[in-house]
């Protein structure tokens, strides 16, 4: 007979039927009483026992045993009187509720998904038992060696039951002090770093690095006997490892008992190909140890991996190099002949591409650089992840995985990814020095619609500059690999001087405009980049505050006294239409965060397809990118330069006015260069007004000095050039969890060449008259202002003047700051914060010590 | 900001058995399913031993399917099962996960997982419950998913046609006809073949692909396409 | 600027392939030497065939094929080699793919999911995707 329907996989039906024992007794009935849950025939479903079977006493155990191992009953009972066969079960109760009690340092919500146990399931005791395991477990990896866990069931109504597991933690055992014996070589304190466990000290609050853990010391001697084999000691062994409890019973002291053994030095090498078209002496040649050198495991390791990956580049995928070794204690030299075994060439079967709930297929199937059907290449394997990888889209370490294919020679390349938030919600502000706060928001979607493609919305407010973007990219135009890309904005910039505590604008520049890239590879690593922009630009002054009737004929026009000259000759609206190209070589192995590879890009844009202004922006910038050793230090260094050249003549030197406008022109400062204000490096204009002082009986007019109440306009520059050299920091695991990357950083650079703008020191006029004043001394001995050009004894008075215009800045000499700066993945979103001194700076530069930046990835 | 627990406090009220269980019955009529769920998992909580504790679990894997929670709708409907596998209405059961699974199947440019997990709990139905309405809805749904399936190497195989990758293109509409032979799609598989060989420069394939094309689908589309095709590249097809 | 080369299918050791020679070899063989074929005749398994081609490709356009070589081996009823012929670039005609597809079933995503499809937790740095809101 079937056994009816499968019993649910706790029950396996018992494998072989019991022999059956004449006993002659033939079962008549089966009655199952005691179930309240479970249905009769579900019980008898689990047994092997049938009516019209032979009872027998082996039959009847064995059904015992299958009803147990379903545990869904606490007891479960067989009497047989005279064929009537009655299975007595009382059910496991049902959990009504569970509850933690005492677990202060781990929260509920990191326990209870870990245990079993939970409302509306059957309680069963090994179920109890394995979950008081997992919390003691749970808080082992804490470094609590001595918590307890007291499980206790509440009986509840209708054979229900509440757990409550009593939790008491007790002391953080930590490792008070590890010792070294038998090391002669190597210091103590040497062998302690490489260890993983710490020794508990004050300035150890923060890190879990000295909570004692046994898999911790295990690792720990791994990481010892690694180290003395890179050191050439071959056979080094660690005799014993014993960690004691401390008197007080709350930490543990750590020995170790080593025996260093003599070093080695390497034999000869040499390697042996049975795959046909390798020859030995092409990879003898790169083997990186010699005969003779001290010898070191790591760069066993380091060849084996080479010649794999070089076998690898000819489509060998499973060619396995195996090292072997023969040591000559004498002379102490250990021999290696790397062996690669013979295997056949394999090809790509099939590509499959797993975990894509929101990008489409097809979208990471294009980035492979092999396709089904060709051979098996590491070297494109390598470059295909590393091309997914730059898209962003997936989790930090994806690695495109091998399968054995449906044949011996054939293999099947999974790429399982998964996604994570690639839409961007960024909320900057800063603080710039001159107390004012610039609000950035900007919503951004890099794999829309799963297409690939990017869409923007970026919206900023500040009292400097009010704009809108929208933007929209999509990489691969009809599935070719051109790329191309549209943006439409609006930008209402706004500059303004703080005269006394009042704030007015100087000039406004509304901006709006599109423009259009279209980007196509070249080669695999070139690329070009074609581009054209419409914009139109209307630069108005305030009217009543800069305008005045200079020549008389009742038209107001911009007084250069008032507004400067350089404002004045700003005004207007024009149009540019500029066209552009530049040429891009970039091998970085991750654009968003590059640890190895540099980037080369000149690019120049003309202006004057059209439209008002015309002239030649050239601009090269390059960085390159090195990852220091296995330490995980990376060096940037980038370098940036740029020059307008200008084709329309707005009018000469000698009138103070540039070429090219002030709009167009280059700025420096935050953030391209650290330690300094928005736009705090390069030429500019200060105004500052004056306080008049009698020195020995004199009026001088004194120019005020402090940065509160000045003006300062920055010009811009025609040329600029800029250097930043910056190492990141790897930090240990604890911080690397919270996401913390600190980098240290040099930035230098200066923006110049500019035509100096005509300067003025204007003096005041009587509001009333509009005649000339000047300062004199009254009589008693305090300044005064009057209008007569001449005092009582005939000398001159001293005018009284607004203010005076200074120009600073413009030299190629470098500006050079230096500083540290950390990005924090906050709970909230990426996390920026710079601080940086300005060590050598112009007169008239504005430093800033102090910015950050934090916005918040959805 | 996450939405706050707006869940009606339905935790721990004891109330007797009926009440709870009609006053989920009528969220359920109402139309409020997920607060229907949560009853009705509530009256599981507290009686689970009343024979409307069966009952419940049931109801509210069905109210969750309703709700379109379909994982909670799952794990429901598996917690009946563990207990009661023998019920009457386990097929029921069984069916509701399937349909579940046949719910979430997104569309052939994204990642089949679901696809897969359909197939099997749909075979499932059909293996234990042969002659039940259920099988009978399965089977049918089962062609359809298959037919999903072939659609995504349909896809791909296109893909790599638009990018020149004729080999990688063969490879994939034979996987199509070798593996999905009763779905819609070998018709089309067997035209982009006819493409395909021909590209890669084996017309004598090609014509294979061609004449069985005719063979079992003369009256479609692609067959009149691939004729017209085979008529272009006669001078090739004739050697 | 250098154009990208390609290479498609099998790798060619001629020495081997010239190995391969009627009468003489079987399917055993002929495995052993040049190992598995590309793929066999679908409808014909006892043609095996090995697809190598050379292609180059200008910046964003497709690859296009510049060296080819096919050499398809038949094997009789008995499974020894009957003909090994090659053929080169010569046969290969120039396919536009057609346009029409069968229409496939599944729920594809309105706009505005997608726009707002993986937003994940705020707060949660950088935390995994989620499928989209059911």
């Amino acid at each position: 007979q079937t056994t009816g329907p499968v019993a649910p996989p706790a029950a396996a039906p018992a494998a072989v039927p019991a022999p059956v024992l004449p006993q002659g007794q033939q079962i008549r009935s089966i009655t199952v009483n005691g179930s309240q849950r479970i249905e009769a025939d579900t019980v008898r479903s689990y047994i092997q026992l049938r009516v019209g079977d032979i009872y027998t006493q082996v039959a009847a155990d064995q059904a015992l045993r299958d009803l147990f191992e379903t545990e869904l009953f606490a007891d479960v009972s067989i009497r047989n009187n005279d064929g009537a066969v009655v299975i007595d079960v009382k059910e496991n109760p049902v959990i009504n509720r569970v509850i933690l009690e005492g677990n202060k340092r781990i929260k509920d919500d990191k326990i209870l998904p870990e245990i079993r146990l939970s409302p509306r399931q059957i309680f069963t005791r090994t179920k109890v038992r394995a979950d008081v395991a997992r919390i003691i477990e749970l808080y082992k990896r804490q470094g609590r060696f001595a918590a307890t866990v007291e499980p206790k069931m509440v009986q509840q109504d209708q054979n229900r039951v509440d757990v409550v597991f009593e939790i008491t933690e007790g002391p953080k055992s930590k490792v008070r002090q590890i010792n070294i014996l038998g090391n002669e070589k190597f210091s103590d304190g040497q062998l302690r770093g490489e260890m993983v466990t710490k020794q508990s000290r004050f300035y150890r609050f923060f890190s879990s690095g000295d909570a004692y853990d046994p898999d911790k010391m295990a690792f720990d001697q791994q990481k010892l006997r690694q180290f003395y084999l890179t050191q050439g000691y071959a056979d080094f062994r660690v005799i014993s490892a014993v960690a004691e409890l401390t008197p007080d019973k709350r930490d543990f002291i750590i020995t170790y008992v080593v025996e260093e053994g003599e070093r080695y030095k390497f034999g000869d090498v040499a390697v042996e190909s049975q795959i046909r078209d390798f020859s030995e002496e092409g990879l003898k040649a790169q083997l990186s140890m010699k005969t003779g050198d001290w010898y070191n495991a790591k760069l066993v390791e380091d060849t084996v991996e080479q010649l794999s990956e070089t076998a690898g580049l000819f489509g060998y995928a499973f060619a396995d190099v195996r090292p072997n070794f023969n040591r000559d204690r004498e002379t102490l030299t250990m021999g290696i002949t790397f062996e690669l075994a013979e295997s056949a060439r394999v090809y790509v079967e099939r590509i499959d591409i797993n975990g894509n709930t929101l990008t489409q297929d097809k979208i990471i199937r294009r980035e492979f650089r092999l396709n089904e059907g060709d051979a098996f290449n590491s070297f494109l394997v390598k470059r295909s992840e590393n091309r997914i990888n730059s898209l962003g889209y997936f989790q930090e370490k994806f690695e495109i995985e091998q399968k054995q294919g449906s044949a011996p020679d054939r293999i099947i390349l999974e790429a399982n990814v998964e996604e994570k938030a690639t839409g961007e919600l960024q909320l900057s502000a800063g603080f710039s020095s001159i107390e004012n706060f610039i609000l950035q928001a900007s919503i951004r979607q890099r794999n829309f619609r799963g297409k690939g493609q990017t869409v923007g919305a970026s919206v900023n407010y500040s009292r400097f500059s009010q704009g809108i973007n929208l933007s929209f990219t999509e990489p691969y135009v009809f599935d070719k690999n051109i790329s191309f890309g549209a943006d439409i904005f609006r930008r209402d910039l706004n500059s303004f001087n703080f005269v006394g505590n009042s704030r007015n604008t100087t000039f406004e520049q509304l901006t709006t405009g599109a423009s259009f890239r279209l980007g196509v590879p070249l080669t695999e690593y070139v690329s070009a980049l074609l581009r054209y922009s419409l914009t139109v630009d209307d630069v108005t002054l305030d009217r009543d505050q800069f305008f005045s009737d200079l020549n008389g004929d009742g038209t107001l026009e911009c007084d250069p006294v008032r507004a400067g000259f350089f404002l004045c000759d700003n005004l207007g609206k024009r149009t540019t239409s500029l066209i552009g190209y530049s040429l891009i070589y970039d091998d970085r192995d991750n654009r968003i965060r590059p640890t190895r590879g540099q980037n080369i890009t000149l690019s120049q844009d003309f202006a004057g397809l059209g439209g008002a202004v015309s002239y030649l922006r050239t601009r090269l910038n390059a960085s390159k990118h090195w990852r220091i050793g296995r330490s995980g230090f990376i060096f940037t260094v980038a370098a940036e330069g740029g020059h307008i050249m200008a084709f329309e003549n707005r009018g000469t030197p000698a009138q103070g006015i540039d070429d090219i406008r002030l709009t167009d022109r280059f700025f420096l400062g935050q953030p391209q260069i650290r330690g300094f204000d928005i736009r705090g490096v390069g030429p500019r204009v200060i105004r500052s007004g004056f306080n008049p002082e009698i020195v020995n009986g004199q009026i001088v007019n004194t120019i005020v000095t402090e940065r509160r109440n000045r003006v300062d306009d920055a010009l811009g520059g025609r040329s600029y050039y800029l250097a930043r050299a910056e190492l990141d920091i790897p930090l240990g695991s604890g911080a690397r969890e919270l996401g913390l990357r600190p980098s240290v950083f040099v930035d230098a650079g200066a923006v110049f060449g500019v035509v100096q703008p005509l300067l003025q020191t204007p003096q005041n006029r009587d509001p009333v008259t509009g005649a000339l004043q000047y300062l004199t001394v009254d009589a008693n001995g305090a300044i005064a202002v009057t209008t007569n050009a001449v005092n009582a004894n005939g000398q001159p008075n001293t005018p009284s003047l607004a203010f005076t215009e200074r120009f600073f800045g413009d030299s190629p000499k470098p500006r050079v700051s230096v500083g540290f700066g950390v990005n924090w993945n906050s709970p909230f979103g990426p996390f920026r914060i710079d601080i940086a001194r300005a060590l050598l700076k112009e007169p008239g530069d504005d430093t800033r010590l102090f910015t950050f930046n934090v916005g918040t990835q959805f | 900001c996450a939405g706050g627990k707006n869940k009606v406090n339905t935790n721990y009220i004891a109330r007797d058995v009926s009440t709870l269980y009609m006053a989920a019955k009528d969220r359920l009529d109402r139309g409020q399913n997920k607060i229907a769920a949560e009853l009705f998992d509530e009256v599981e909580r507290q009686h689970p031993y009343s024979p409307w504790a069966r009952r419940a679990q049931l109801m509210s894997a069905f109210s969750y399917y309703l709700a379109k929670d379909h994982n909670k709708s799952i794990q429901s409907a598996q917690r009946f099962l563990a207990i009661h596998p023998g019920n009457k209405d386990a097929a029921y059961a069984y069916y509701l996960i399937s349909l579940n699974y046949y719910e979430q199947i997104s569309d052939v440019t994204r990642d089949q997982k679901i696809t897969q997990q359909a197939l099997a709990s749909l075979g499932e139905v059909m293996r234990r419950y042969p002659n039940t309405r259920y099988a009978s809805d399965a089977r049918l749904k089962v062609d359809l998913v298959n037919d999903h399936l072939a659609g995504k190497e349909m896809e791909i195989g296109r893909y790599y046609q638009r990018s020149s990758n004729w080999l990688a293109a063969t490879l994939r509409f034979r996987e199509v006809v070798d593996k999905y032979q009763t779905t819609s799609h070998t018709a089309e598989a067997l035209y982009r073949l006819t493409e395909c060989y021909l590209a890669l420069g084996i017309p004598q394939e090609a014509k294979r692909s061609a004449a069985v094309l005719g063979a079992n689908y003369p009256g479609s589309e692609w067959y009149e396409k691939a004729f017209k095709l085979s008529e272009k590249h006669s001078d090739l097809i004739t050697s | 600027c250098g154009q990208l080369r390609g290479h498609q299918g099998f790798i060619y050791d001629q020495a081997l392939a010239g190995q391969i020679l009627p009468g003489v070899d079987n399917r055993q063989s002929v495995e052993r030497t040049l190992g598995r074929p590309t793929f066999t005749g679908q409808f014909a398994s006892n043609e095996w065939y090995y697809f190598a081609r050379d292609t180059r490709q200008l910046a964003f356009a497709n690859p296009r094929a510049t060296a080819q070589q096919v050499m398809r081996v038949r094997f009789d009823a008995a499974g020894n080699v009957e003909a090994v012929d090659y053929t080169g670039l010569e046969q290969v005609a120039n396919i536009d793919p057609e346009g029409k597809k069968t229409p496939t079933l599944g729920r594809n995503r309105t706009f505005f999911q997608d726009l707002f499809g993986n937003i994940g937790a705020v707060g949660a740095p950088g935390a995994g995707g989620g499928g989209p809101p059911q």
